[in-house]
């Protein structure tokens, strides 16, 4: 009798074990995440044209030791590359009288008809509308940013050039807090997914670099039900 | 018994090759877990079986599906949607069909949808990818309140228009007052961010030990292996004891039959996702499992132009999400209650 009651004991506890949900042995939820991701292998996107991304304007590089993408400046930027008026620096052009820019020169020497198009569709309005609200005077103006001598460029604080695609390394240089959160995620957007390949939005991709603080607005939705609901309660 | 009538009364294709073996005894080909309809219902595998199948049923069957399906002057079409019917009718809890038996219930919805509407529409069916556990990250510091999240989400996810039912809630909490959500108010409308106010978004956190699933009565609701809480709402019998359950206003009840304007039914749809659903079961926040399920981030995620809000594989260690939980200062709602939700706030 007694062995018998020993087998229902050793059996019941056996059972009791096998029923629990093997995804509590962990304990807590960090404790499975940090258990089940040591064997953890990538997810690829398999479908890509599920992606409404233009992965041409992926740019494939990456910021070293954070593997994801960023999208393509130069192809976003109205009238780059610069220098199809911006032919020579901006000093050359003041000591010239210039006040504003050609590729030649006010005169037009040497221009051929075809030459036209490549400053006129964009000279009349080019850069009205750009007013710098980004810093004080004392910290920044547009040479800063902007290589005067190579308007192709963007120019570190140090007079390194920068590509336009590249520009986030212009905004690390002051602002390297929000730059350690964007490489890592915690700042900004991701692009494609949550899966591989990684794309992330830049900081120009969000803030305009001239006027960079996030703007007031109305938001964009009422529940007039939800008030109507609340009003009747 | 002729092909045709096998037909009425079998449920999923199973059932035909099933019938083979000899009905007068138990039929001992069958595991519980492929039986799909009445064998989930009745599961008990009497001899009577048969019988009491064809008598439940016979009285079941609206008198239009008889007279629909067997006269011979209705249309091709009318038949066809009324067998479609009828074995939608008695399909079983999508939970535990076989993978065969869940693509023939999106076959059907799809099929029925272009009978009714002329318009095709494209169902998955799509299970949980290995290796992925899905979870959530809400930046306080970041959001502004523009509530374009919650525009996303009715659009991606069909939600009825007329009630303008959301998943997401956008909080406006005064500073100083802490997170309480009963001084938060949901429904301002000024221009935002409001001098002195915070904002917070709320919806389903997709808990790991999620109380809404331990209550539901007829196990509609369930945690999928990616971690993402589902509902079926074929077999949600509405009875809101998941709403009840809770802790975070997570769950929507469907108080009447949701309704998009044709042109603006998003096609692309997940049977646990934004199907169209019916009057009188719940809804919620799927991390839109159409998008997530395909390696996309949710809309609210795409839509937000503040990026406050992350989306990712808890179980990639080199995922934005593990970085934040493991970097950034992260608290949960409710926390003490073990709830264990998947969706982390975080402020810069
Ligand atoms: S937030 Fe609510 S509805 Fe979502 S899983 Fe948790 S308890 Fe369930
Ligand atoms: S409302 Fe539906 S999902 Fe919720 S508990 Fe009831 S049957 Fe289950």
């Amino acid at each position: 009798m007694q062995r018998f009651l020993y087998i229902i004991i050793i059996l019941t506890t056996l059972f009791s074990c096998k029923t629990e949900d093997p995804e509590k042995e962990y304990g807590s939820l960090h404790k499975r995440i940090e258990h089940k991701s040591e064997h953890y292998k990538p997810f690829y996107v398999q479908n890509n044209s599920e992606i409404e991304y233009d992965t041409v304007q992926v740019a494939l590089d990456t910021v070293a030791a954070h593997h994801f993408g960023i999208p393509k400046r130069t192809s976003m930027v109205d009238s780059y590359p610069c220098n199809k008026c911006h032919a020579v620096s901006i000093d050359e052009l003041k000591s010239k009288g210039g006040n504003f820019v050609t590729p030649k020169d006010k005169a037009h020497e040497g221009v051929t008809a075809k030459d036209c198009k490549s400053c006129h569709e964009y000279l009349k309005k080019s850069h009205w509308n750009i007013s710098l609200n980004h810093a004080d005077d004392n910290a920044m103006n547009c040479a800063t940013c902007h290589n005067q001598d190579e308007m192709n460029n963007l120019s570190s604080l140090t007079n390194k050039n920068i590509n336009f695609n590249n520009s986030y390394q212009i905004c690390s240089q002051c602002h390297s807090t929000q730059f350690n959160e964007w490489k890592n995620g915690a700042h900004g957007k991701q692009l494609t997914g949550w899966g591989e390949p990684k794309v992330r939005q830049t900081c120009v991709g969000c803030h305009n670099p001239h006027d960079p603080a996030i703007k007031h607005r109305w938001p964009s939705r009422l529940n007039t039900q939800m008030i109507e609901q609340r009003d009747l309660e | 018994m002729g092909n045709n009538i096998k037909k009425w009364f079998s449920i999923g294709s199973k059932r035909v090759v099933n019938e083979s073996c000899d009905s007068d005894k138990p039929c001992s080909c069958k595991s519980e877990k492929t039986n799909d309809g009445f064998d989930q219902v009745l599961n008990a595998q009497t001899d009577r079986r048969n019988a009491i199948q064809k008598l439940t049923a016979g009285l079941l069957i609206g008198a239009g599906a008889v007279s629909s399906s067997c006269s011979v002057s209705k249309s091709d079409e009318a038949k066809e949607q009324s067998d479609l019917d009828w074995e939608e009718y008695f399909k079983g809890n999508y939970k535990l069909m076989t993978d065969e038996e869940k693509q023939n219930t999106v076959d059907r919805l799809t099929r029925s949808y272009e009978l009714r509407t002329g318009k095709k529409i494209n169902m998955s069916a799509a299970g949980p990818i290995d290796d992925v556990l899905y979870g959530y990250a809400f930046n306080i510091s970041k959001c502004q309140g523009y509530m374009d999240c919650i525009n996303a989400c009715v659009e991606e996810n069909n939600q009825d228009r007329e009630s303008q039912m959301q998943y997401i809630r956008i909080h406006e909490i005064e500073k100083g007052s802490g997170i309480e959500f009963k001084n938060g108010d949901d429904t301002y409308y000024h221009e935002v961010p409001a001098a002195n106010h915070f904002y917070i978004g709320t919806q389903c956190f997709h808990c790991d030990n999620p109380p809404c699933v331990e209550v539901c009565p007829v196990q509609a609701t369930w945690k999928e292996k990616d971690g993402i809480v589902v509902i079926d709402y074929d077999w949600c019998i509405g009875c809101r004891y998941c709403m009840a359950a809770c802790p975070y206003d997570g769950r929507r009840f469907n108080w009447k039959t949701p309704e998009v304007p044709e042109e603006e039914v998003n096609k692309n749809q997940h049977y646990l996702g934004n199907r169209l659903r019916k009057q009188g079961v719940m809804e919620k926040c799927t991390f839109c499992i159409q998008r997530s399920r395909n390696g996309k981030n949710p809309a609210c995620v795409e839509a937000c132009p503040t990026g406050a809000r992350v989306f990712g594989n808890l179980l990639d260690p080199n995922s934005d999400i593990r970085w934040i939980i493991e970097n950034k200062k992260v608290f949960r709602l409710k926390e003490e209650l073990g709830t264990e939700p998947k969706f982390w706030y975080y402020m810069d």
